[in-house]
Formats: structure tokens, C-alpha cells, sequence
């Protein structure tokens, strides 16, 4: 497994989408100082809540083109031949392409949030907080915002190993990703409908940043991990036995 | 008889109900240079994508240096090198790169192979240069390098001179005959450049339509074309005992009072010629005769 996931990894942060997805992002985090100041943002940790928030709509747009080009083009330049080819089997293939989408991913939210709260920490210095340690509940909404982030983003990776195709592959990923947080959007204030919603990561992406308890964050972690689980059991499900060119 | 190493038992495989390989079987001995031989749709290419793993067969088996099992044969593909149609590149990587990440892949740690194999395909003045400028005749080559990187005991390729230019050719075929003679390398070529195969490979695998129409040695396939150097001389008994007493062969026949058909030394005409020269035979004509692979082939076929 530490050989193809070697060389998974070199590819990735040797590709260009990779780079243009990352400066994407890293300009994302910059633009983010900017308006947070200028809409009143009066500390480092108000400053980390936002750009915690913000960071999401341009990811699902960003993430989902990256997932298009990331996964069919390893299958239109050959390169998931390569690697069975190598000796290696379909399930570990999988597995990797995800781990290496997934280390993509978190970097792509780390990246705009650390640089806004790091420059607006040292400028605005980094507040306080009602209740708690604002070091353990930064830490907690941001491990819960990649997850649940990562999770909705999964879709994307049956999705291409079904289209095969980058344009079509990034349309529809757009598509639904769109539609899927624009419905989200409009209706996580409807009570009834929250409850279906609360059971979606699209829907935790919205309730992670409230008052947490035990059972929320144990939830939030159990839907986005079924999430998870879904998408690549579907990837490799078609992926399996699959005639490759 | 040699070592086999990779054996195919009855492979069939069907596309929309049309079968594209039809009950296959061939074995393939080491340190040979195999000729798959057939036309566009033969399937040959399915046949390899078979043995590389990229396609399941419907029906029958494969072994891979004495695997059968599927997990097992999954693993033992790490021994063969394979280019399937095109070698698959980072074109925006260099050839050195390209063959970093091909080490990665493979798990070869000895650093010291890279500028080896870059130097015996002819690339290591190229090595920093990105893969998207190379033509397609160093493409082939940095391919042929990239699938040497596990030190292979079998190297699978299809089509590999397709779209070169003559020198490509010559270089390509070179450096196959070199790999099979100074490493042992046991090379599958297939193609449908019937004048090329016949100046590398030692057996030929002739496929038509999914079957298997024959399998053949360099030297049954010369025997069955007659190839023969055709001599003339009017000292007839003179080159003949000078045949049977230098080239140690009585596998020659006087057709006339002028003419002698020799059978054996085909590849060796110089030496031939220079035994006569020297053994005072006055040598009027001197030709090698018979049919090539290519008329051999249509004539399977069926004269198509």
C-alpha cells in the first residue's frame, strides 16, 4: 500500500491542478482578510468562524472541478492502468486515489483558514470566547469542517468513476453540489425538514458552527462517515471489474 | 525444452456477443523474442490487456511465471514490464522524473538503474528534458526504459514501432535484441509490420478473427517458406564438399549442373559466401530465395 500511495502523492503535488486548485484557495484565504475586516470582524477567532464559513461555498465549487479532473484524468492519461499494470489491485487503487483526494481536500480548507486566522490573529489578536478553551474549540470546529466538508465532497468520487469523462465528470459534480447546498441552504431553517437534513453532511456543514454537544459531534462524525463510506464503496463497485482502455 | 514462463489455456472473450478471442492457447518459453502476429482485430491487443490485467477474460486461464491464482497473478504483474498501445507518461514531467515515479510505483529502490536503463535506450543526454517536447520514437524508448525499471523477466509489447520513422524502427528493434541477449529478457512484440517482426523474432504466434492459426519457430517458418541461398558456380562438387566440410551441413541440394540450394547458414551469407570465396570456388550468382513472413502470413490466410 506505501508504494502506490508513494506514488500517488508525487503525482499530485506534482500536477498542475493541484497547484492552480491550491493558489485558488490560497488567494480564497486572502480575500477572505479583506472583507472580514472591512464587515467588522473584531478578533483572530471571529476572523477563524468566518473564513471557517466562507471558505465553503468557493471549495464546493473548486472541489468539485478538482474531483472531475483529478479522477478522470487518471483514467483518460492511463495512469490507474499504470498502476494496475504494477501489480497492484483495484481495491488498494481506490483507496489511494481517495486518500490522496482526501489529503487534497483538507489541505484546499486548511489552507484559506490558517492564512485569514493566522493574519487576522496577529493584527486583531485572537479574542475570547463565552465558555471553553478557544484553542480546543477552534481545533474541534476545524477538524468537524474538514470532515463534514470532505464528506459532501466524496460524492464527486463515484460520480467521475461513473462519467469517466472531465467535462461531463465536472459538470455534474458542480451540479450537484450546487443544487445539493443551495437546497440545504434554503430549507436548515425548516424544522421538519431539518431532521432529514441533520442526517446529510451538506446539512452538518451548516450545524457544525452552533452549540455543539457529545451527541451532535458524535452524529456529525457518523454521517459524514457513512458519507464517506458510501462514495467509495460505489467507486470501487463499478470500478471492480471494470474493462480498462 | 526451456523454461515456460507464461502459458495461456483457452482464453476467450466476447464484446456485444462477438467473440474477440476464441478458446486462445500458446505458451511462452524464456529468453525467446515472441512475434504475435495478426491484422487490426485480430486480438492481439485484447489478448495483452488480458495478460496486463486491464480485462478479465470470460473463459479460460493464464499462469504468470507459475501463477494462476487471480490474487497471486495480480501481485507476479510487478515482474513483467507491459506497454499496452502507447507508453503511459507524465508529459509535463522529464524522463528522469518519469522514470522516478515509475521506480516509485514499481518499489525499486537501487537509484543506480535510472541513468543504466536511460543510457541503453539512448536518452540519458535527454534525461532533464520534459517528455511532451520527445518525439515519438524516444517516447517509445523512455516507455521501453520505464517498463525495464523492475529488472522484468518479461517484457509484453504491443505495437511498439507503430508510427515511426525507419530509424525509429531500427532503434527500437536494436534495442530488443540487445535486452533479450544481454539480460535474458523474454519479449512478446506483437504488430502487424510483418518485415519488421521477421528481423527480431525467434517464434511467431499467428492470431486471425480470435484463433490461434499456427505458432511457429524462426526455423519452421524458414523451412516451411524454403528459404534458401540459391548459388551458382560451375564447380559444383567442389562448393558442395567445401558446404559439407566448413559449414558441417548436408542440408543442401545440387539442382542442376550450376546451381546449389543451401538450407541451412541463411542468417549467416557472409560467412557463406567467404568460405566458398576462400575455398577457390568461382561463385557466379548468389541470392537467398524463398518467401518472407509477410507472403507467408497472406498465405495462411488464405491469399487475402
Amino acid at each position: 500500500m506505501g508504494r502506490i500511495l508513494n506514488w500517488e502523492f508525487r503525482g499530485l503535488f506534482k500536477s498542475g491542478k493541484f497547484a492552480g486548485t491550491f493558489i485558488l484557495m490560497l488567494l480564497v484565504g486572502a480575500s477572505y482578510i479583506g472583507i472580514g475586516m472591512s464587515d467588522g470582524v473584531k478578533s483572530g477567532f471571529e476572523g477563524f468562524i468566518g473564513a471557517s464559513n466562507f471558505v465553503t461555498s468557493t471549495l464546493y465549487l473548486a472541489g468539485s472541478v478538482f474531483a472531475g479532473v483529478f479522477f478522470t484524468s487518471a483514467f483518460q492519461e492511463r495512469m490507474i492502468q499504470s498502476a494496475v499494470m504494477a501489480g497492484n489491485s483495484r481495491f488498494r487503487i481506490v483507496i489511494s486515489k481517495c486518500i490522496a483526494y482526501y489529503s487534497a481536500l483538507m489541505i484546499f480548507i486548511l489552507l484559506p483558514i490558517l492564512t485569514a486566522t493566522l493574519t487576522m490573529t496577529r493584527i486583531l489578536g485572537v479574542g475570547t470566547i463565552a465558555a471553553g478553551n478557544i484553542i480546543w474549540v477552534m481545533l474541534r470546529t476545524v477538524i468537524l469542517v474538514i470532515l463534514v466538508n470532505i464528506a459532501t465532497m466524496s460524492v464527486c468520487i463515484p460520480i467521475s468513476f461513473f462519467t469517466k469523462n472531465i467535462g461531463l465528470s465536472i459538470g455534474i459534480n458542480v451540479g450537484v453540489i450546487l443544487v445539493w447546498y443551495g437546497l440545504t441552504q434554503s430549507f436548515i431553517t425548516n424544522p421538519q425538514v431539518l431532521k432529514v437534513l441533520q442526517y446529510t453532511s451538506m446539512g452538518q456543514s451548516f450545524l457544525i458552527f452552533g452549540e455543539l454537544s457529545g451527541g451532535d459531534v458524535l452524529r456529525t462524525a457518523v454521517v459524514s462517515a457513512v458519507t464517506i463510506f458510501i462514495s467509495i464503496f460505489a467507486a470501487y463497485t463499478k470500478f471492480r471489474k471494470e474493462e480498462l482502455k | 525444452m526451456s523454461e515456460c514462463i507464461l502459458k495461456v489455456n483457452k482464453l476467450t472473450k466476447c464484446y456485444n456477443n462477438v467473440k474477440v478471442l476464441d478458446g486462445v492457447s500458446f505458451a511462452i518459453e524464456r529468453g525467446k523474442i515472441y512475434g504475435f502476429i495478426g491484422e487490426n482485430g485480430a486480438g492481439k491487443t485484447t489478448a495483452i490487456r488480458i495478460l496486463a490485467g486491464l480485462s478479465a477474460a470470460d473463459q479460460g486461464e493464464i499462469e504468470i511465471l507459475g501463477q494462476s491464482e487471480s490474487k497471486q497473478l495480480e501481485v507476479t504483474r510487478i515482474k513483467i514490464g507491459i506497454i499496452v498501445e502507447k507508453p503511459i507518461l507524465y508529459d509535463s514531467l522529464s524522463a528522469a522524473d518519469n522514470m522516478n515515479m515509475q521506480c516509485i510505483l514499481y518499489g525499486q529502490k537501487n537509484a543506480d538503474i535510472l541513468p543504466q536503463l536511460l543510457e541503453k535506450v539512448g536518452l540519458a543526454n535527454v534525461k532533464k528534458k520534459k517528455v511532451k517536447d520527445f518525439s515519438l520514437g524516444m517516447k517509445q524508448r523512455l516507455g521501453i526504459a520505464m517498463a525495464l525499471v523492475q529488472e522484468p523477466k518479461l517484457l509484453i509489447l504491443d505495437e511498439p514501432v507503430n508510427g515511426l520513422d525507419p530509424m525509429g524502427m531500427v532503434d527500437i528493434r536494436e534495442l530488443l535484441k540487445s535486452l533479450n541477449k544481454e539480460y535474458g529478457i523474454t519479449v512478446i512484440i506483437s504488430s502487424h509490420i510483418l518485415t519488421e517482426l521477421y528481423q527480431l523474432a525467434t517464434d511467431y504466434i499467428i492470431i486471425h478473427k480470435g484463433k490461434i492459426m499456427e505458432l511457429l519457430t524462426v526455423e519452421e517458418l524458414n523451412d516451411k517458406c524454403r528459404k534458401h541461398i540459391h548459388i551458382e558456380t560451375d564447380e559444383v562438387e567442389k562448393a558442395a564438399e567445401i558446404i559439407r566440410r566448413k559449414l558441417k551441413t548436408e542440408n543442401y541440394k545440387t539442382e542442376s549442373e550450376n546451381t546449389i540450394e543451401l538450407y541451412d547458414c541463411i542468417d549467416d551469407v557472409k560467412n557463406v559466401a567467404k568460405i566458398l570465396f576462400d575455398g577457390g570456388v568461382l561463385v557466379t550468382g548468389f541470392t537467398v530465395i524463398g518467401e518472407n513472413l509477410e507472403e507467408y502470413y497472406i498465405d495462411l490466410l488464405g491469399g487475402k
